[in-house]
């Protein structure tokens, strides 16, 4: 173990390193830089051997990392906001073609304005590709879950990409205390190779990968993604439960109850926002009222059985969405609608409402976490919603 | 034109008005601002500016505020081609249907040299193609500095960005060969009637350039070279001089290309040594001899192509 | 449980390392005392630019403060460092204080700090950090009975000056870090140590800069133990009378309502030949430009080359700079070519008081 104080990007690149990653391709775009150029330093002063490119865009990132793992080679590659957008051509081949890229994004609201701040829109509106996203609480997690992704990515029931989301800034840039594990300890969990496939492109074994089709194929190939996808939920379970011998920690994999003990009422959300929620719940909980917070430590795969299971318990669950999605349903966030989904058969089920948080990277402190717990609290004593989507902390 | 005359020779003939104004949160001594500065000047208030995601972005508008007294709006990284076409088709078409009133209206597009050699290419060189009227201007201070000074394929050889930093196994830094943008757009785009390089320590040049491009009607490029205090690591005062050495030892050279005639528009009377230049910048600092040696080959044989020497 | 947060004020570039050192130094030391910490730059301030006022911090959560912590930190710093006890690190309520500190992370500042440490001492006329924010008074998020510590040459009682009154009181201590070692974050974390006890013990730092540095580090770890012992000081109390600021920090709440906000994203421009009102550059300051009129030749190069056309056009005002947004980059000194420009520290001029 390695205790360090360190920010969420140092913490991935280590991730990377301990991944002994043979292809990184990189661009800057502010929050996620400080990975790639941690990576330049590793290379520089010999701690990584890997091919680095500089990339001439976001596309060509994405472009130079699927094909270099569809040659078989472990890749590194991230971006952010309206970067990760302009990569949006080769982010929706990747999936498509199967190969197990493993990538980080510092969370930025999306441009125009350009904005630094914190906002998860711009993942989650490629919710619909086939790429895994998770979302780490803290620069540990950020590390634990990038070293997990490749060995997800890269199992042959999956064979997915998978991206690591972390908050512009307060993930990003903040130094945290963490325990990293040494790189003999990491490649005990994951080998410095990636398990052999069929598609991979070798002169060894000749085959062409992603021939122009027509309607007689494009239905199964999509179903074969699809049960990738529905792989991706058993093998996420058995990593997790791999990463927690080794290194004895990792957590549920996908959804954790954090104080949800004779809790009626719970907050749902991704990312830090977990942090504050903890204080302000335990604090409550000492003062009488009991709220609980319930982390999607994943968002895709949505393992909904898991995640229905945790939620049905509860009187009002109120997600908290730190993205928009204009003209949608109740003019709610995405994950708020995704949860209602989820949740809609059940004979009886929670009232699930909802809180746009701290849009454009603003803060979210205890108090505010405090006065939803409150109001939601209140919600499962009246049964009365007094507005199902609520935008916080608003100059109005 | 609401200028009366293009070139600008003197000091008499700097416009005294400023159309890019104090108050923008740029570094001490930055040297895109002052191309900024000059722009505006020399192009006067019937203008457009569309800049790209940048430090003339960010560090100008920083946060929801402008210094820009003539109309102004943001594009993309990569989009400052496609932007200029936009806009200068806009004002085309309106003001030959008579939906808008027929006067001068100039497109300026202004972009660093992230935005236009590397993610911005493709849409600059269809902006050159479908000769539309506008300028694009280029500011080159040789890396992407906004994100924190990393390299872009104008960084020079040897020059140490966050992505490209001396280490105990890779001791060089950035080891690719700065592309030549400008002649790449005048070599690619023959219906292009003017390039042109300039530099801010070279001001009455610059102005004179920024005019001739807005007067020649369709598609026009400048770049700018535009030293940077805080990527080239150097004390904020020493801006122009170093501006001036880069063109004073043949590291950055003045010319135009105007209907594919090519002219230099500066001659160093005698070229100085690299070194000189080179060792005023911290992102240099590593470089050995042989380094330098052989960053002298290069310029001596670049500026004998060009007819300096 | 107790939060506890220094702040670190420096300029943007040529002092971020240091800033970042600075928390370092201070969240390792109080790791080893088994207590969690965050440490970071405030986000806004990025993409630091040369010159421009940049803040960072170290929060940490401790279980409580030690009532004789003043007590024990002097007792050590008689002693030399190598023959100091180990700080002692007691994780008994680590839990709870991570909890409580990761409470605070997804903020961009703490919402106090018992200490600011000054990197150059022309920040403590204030920092304006960007547009519509307004000046930020050097002491603004300064706890009651909190400390200054500035890196200066001068006596506190001159700097004195330059800070604008408050209802607070605090110490204002100054120490010449930058003559005592050239990574002078040292000297003012001991000065620091020495005027607010109790952010971290004195051991616990000795023991961080002597990991840090490693070969060196018992010899910069000598040179807190220095600054611990000369730290000059003096205690400021509240202002009495009503405080008028000029220039003031603009709050969140000030700001205008969505629907106040023209729609489009659209900011009007600022009229010709007139600076940006939403702000004035002039904290980026360390020199400010003084012409010699005997020396002036009027020959307007000084005008010419200003990045913040911050001079006016006039030679019979001798290009008069506009000293609310002059950044004293140096360019006009540097290519006056009679070199009547010299560049003067702005603690020279008392009307440097932006209050």
């Amino acid at each position: 173990m390695v205790r360090m104080l360190t920010t969420g990007t140092t913490a991935i690149a280590t991730a990377v390193k301990h991944a002994d990653v043979d292809v990184i391709s990189a661009y800057p775009i502010r929050p996620y830089t400080g990975v790639m150029n941690e990576l330049a330093r590793m290379i520089a002063d010999g701690e990584l051997d890997a091919e680095y490119i500089v990339s001439d865009s976001e596309h060509t990132q994405f472009e130079i990392a699927k094909h270099a793992a569809a040659c078989g080679a472990r890749v590194f590659t991230g971006s952010a906001g309206i970067g990760w957008a302009f990569a949006h051509e080769a982010i929706v081949v990747t999936p498509t073609d199967r190969v197990p890229v493993v990538a980080m994004v510092g969370n930025r609201a999306l441009d125009d304005p350009g904005n630094f701040g914190v906002e998860h829109t711009e993942t989650l509106v490629v919710r619909d590709l086939g790429w895994m996203m998770c979302w780490p609480e803290n620069p540990q997690e950020a590390y634990d879950l990038t070293l997990m992704g490749y060995k997800i990515a890269e199992d042959p029931k999956v064979l997915m990409p998978y991206v690591v989301c972390c908050d512009g800034n307060f993930i990003t840039h903040v130094r945290f205390p963490v325990d990293l594990p040494d790189e003999e300890t990491a490649r005990e969990f994951l080998p410095p190779t990636p398990p052999p496939r069929v598609n991979v492109l070798h002169p060894d074994r000749p085959l062409s990968i992603a021939p122009h089709v027509d309607y007689y194929w494009g239905a199964e190939i999509r179903r074969q993604m699809d049960q990738a996808m529905k792989n991706a939920i058993e093998v996420t379970r058995k990593v997790h439960e791999e990463f927690n011998k080794i290194f004895g920690r990792g957590g549920p994999p996908f959804v954790e109850e954090i104080n949800t003990e004779d809790a009626d009422v719970a907050l749902m959300g991704v990312g830090g926002m977990a942090m504050p929620a903890r204080r302000a719940l335990s604090q409550l909980r000492k003062e009488g009222i009991k709220v609980g917070y319930i982390k999607l430590r994943r968002f895709r795969p949505f393992a909904t059985e898991d995640i229905v299971n945790v939620l049905k318990k509860f009187k009002v669950v109120a997600v908290l969405d730190m993205d928009f999605s204009f003209g949608s349903p109740y003019a709610g966030g995405i994950i708020f609608q995704e949860v209602r989904s989820a949740l809609y058969d059940l004979s009886e089920r929670p009232k699930v409402v909802n809180y746009l948080i701290g849009l454009g990277g603003r803060e979210i402190t205890v108090e505010v976490m405090r006065s939803i717990a409150k109001e939601v609290y209140d919600i499962a004593k009246t049964g009365e919603v007094k507005q199902l989507v609520k935008w916080v902390g608003l100059r109005e | 034109m609401s200028w009366e005359k293009i070139e600008i020779r003197t000091l008499k003939d700097v416009p005294k008005e400023e159309y890019y104004v104090a108050g923008h949160r740029t570094c001490q001594g930055c040297g895109p601002a002052l191309a900024c500065r000059f722009l505006a000047k020399a192009a006067g208030p019937r203008a457009i500016c569309i800049t790209a995601t940048g430090c003339m972005y960010v560090a100008n508008c920083s946060y929801n505020t402008t210094p820009w007294a003539i109309p102004w709006m943001h594009t993309q990284l990569g989009g400052i081609g496609s932007a200029c076409t936009g806009a200068a088709a806009a004002y085309k078409a309106m003001m030959r249907k008579g939906k808008l009133k027929k006067e001068e209206i100039h497109v300026i597009g202004l972009a660093g040299d992230g935005g236009a050699a590397d993610i911005g290419l493709s849409a600059i060189s269809g902006a050159m193609l479908s000769g539309h009227d506008h300028l694009i201007i280029t500011y080159d201070n040789e890396s992407y500095a906004n994100t924190g000074i990393q390299a872009s394929s104008l960084t020079p050889w040897g020059a140490w960005t966050t992505f490209t930093p001396p280490g105990k196994m890779l001791r060089l830094g950035n080891v690719r060969v700065k592309k030549d943008l400008p002649k790449m757009i005048a070599a690619g785009h023959p219906n292009v009637r003017y390039v042109a390089t300039a530099s801010i320590s070279f001001p009455f040049d610059l102005m004179t350039k920024i005019r001739k491009g807005l007067a020649v009607k369709g598609p026009a490029f400048i770049q700018i070279h535009t030293p940077c205090p805080k990527g080239w690591k150097f004390p904020p005062e020493l801006t122009i001089r170093i501006g001036r050495l880069a063109v004073e030892t043949g590291m950055w050279s003045l010319y135009e290309i105007e209907d594919g005639q090519f002219r230099l528009t500066f001659k160093p009377p005698k070229r100085k040594p690299v070194a000189e230049y080179l060792r005023l910048q911290g992102r240099f600092a590593h470089l050995r001899e042989p380094d330098i040696r052989y960053l002298q080959e290069q310029v001596d044989a670049a500026c004998k192509q060009l007819g300096i020497d | 449980m107790v939060l506890v947060a220094v702040e670190f004020d420096g300029r943007g570039v040529t002092q971020t390392a240091l800033l970042r050192a600075a928390s370092d130094i201070i969240c390792a030391a109080a790791d080893k005392e088994g207590n969690p910490s965050l440490g970071y730059e405030r986000y806004d301030d990025a993409p630091d630019r040369v010159g421009v006022p940049i803040k960072g911090f170290s929060v940490i959560s401790k279980y409580e403060i030690p009532k004789d912590q003043a007590k024990i930190d002097a007792e050590d710093a008689a002693l030399p460092v190598d023959k100091i006890p180990a700080p002692v690190c007691d994780t008994s309520h680590y839990k709870e204080c991570y909890e409580e500190v990761a409470g605070e992370a997804m903020l961009y500042e703490p919402r106090s700090v018992d200490a600011v440490l000054v990197y150059d001492d022309t920040l403590i006329r204030g920092g304006e950090p960007w547009a519509h924010i307004g000046l930020q008074a050097i002491h603004e998020k300064l706890k009651d009975g909190g400390a200054i510590v500035v890196n200066s040459k001068r006596d506190p009682e001159y700097l004195l000056n330059f800070i604008p009154p408050t209802n607070k009181k605090y110490t204002l201590a100054v120490i010449d870090a930058e003559g005592m070692d050239k990574i002078f974050i040292l000297p003012l974390i001991g000065a620091m140590l020495k005027v607010a006890p109790g952010i971290v013990s004195y051991r616990a730092v000795i023991a961080a800069v002597k990991e840090r540095y490693k070969a060196e580090g018992i010899k910069k770890a000598e040179v807190v133990r220095e600054a611990y012992n000369k730290v000059r000081f003096i205690e400021v109390p509240p202002a009495t009378g009503p405080i008028q600021l000029k220039r003031i920090s603009r709050k969140f709440e000030e700001f205008p309502k969505w629907y106040e906000m023209p729609e489009g994203i659209v900011v009007f421009a600022p009229p010709v030949d007139t600076p940006n009102p939403h702000y004035k550059t002039d904290t980026f300051r360390t020199f400010r430009p003084v012409t010699d009129p005997e020396k002036c030749n009027k020959d307007g190069l000084c005008w010419l080359y200003c990045p913040d056309s911050a001079r006016s056009p006039d030679p019979e005002k001798l290009f008069e700079v506009n000293l609310e947004y002059c950044k004293g980059c140096g360019i006009c000194a540097e290519v006056c070519p009679t070199k009547a420009i010299k560049m003067v520290n702005e603690l020279e001029f008392k009307e440097a008081r932006l209050w």
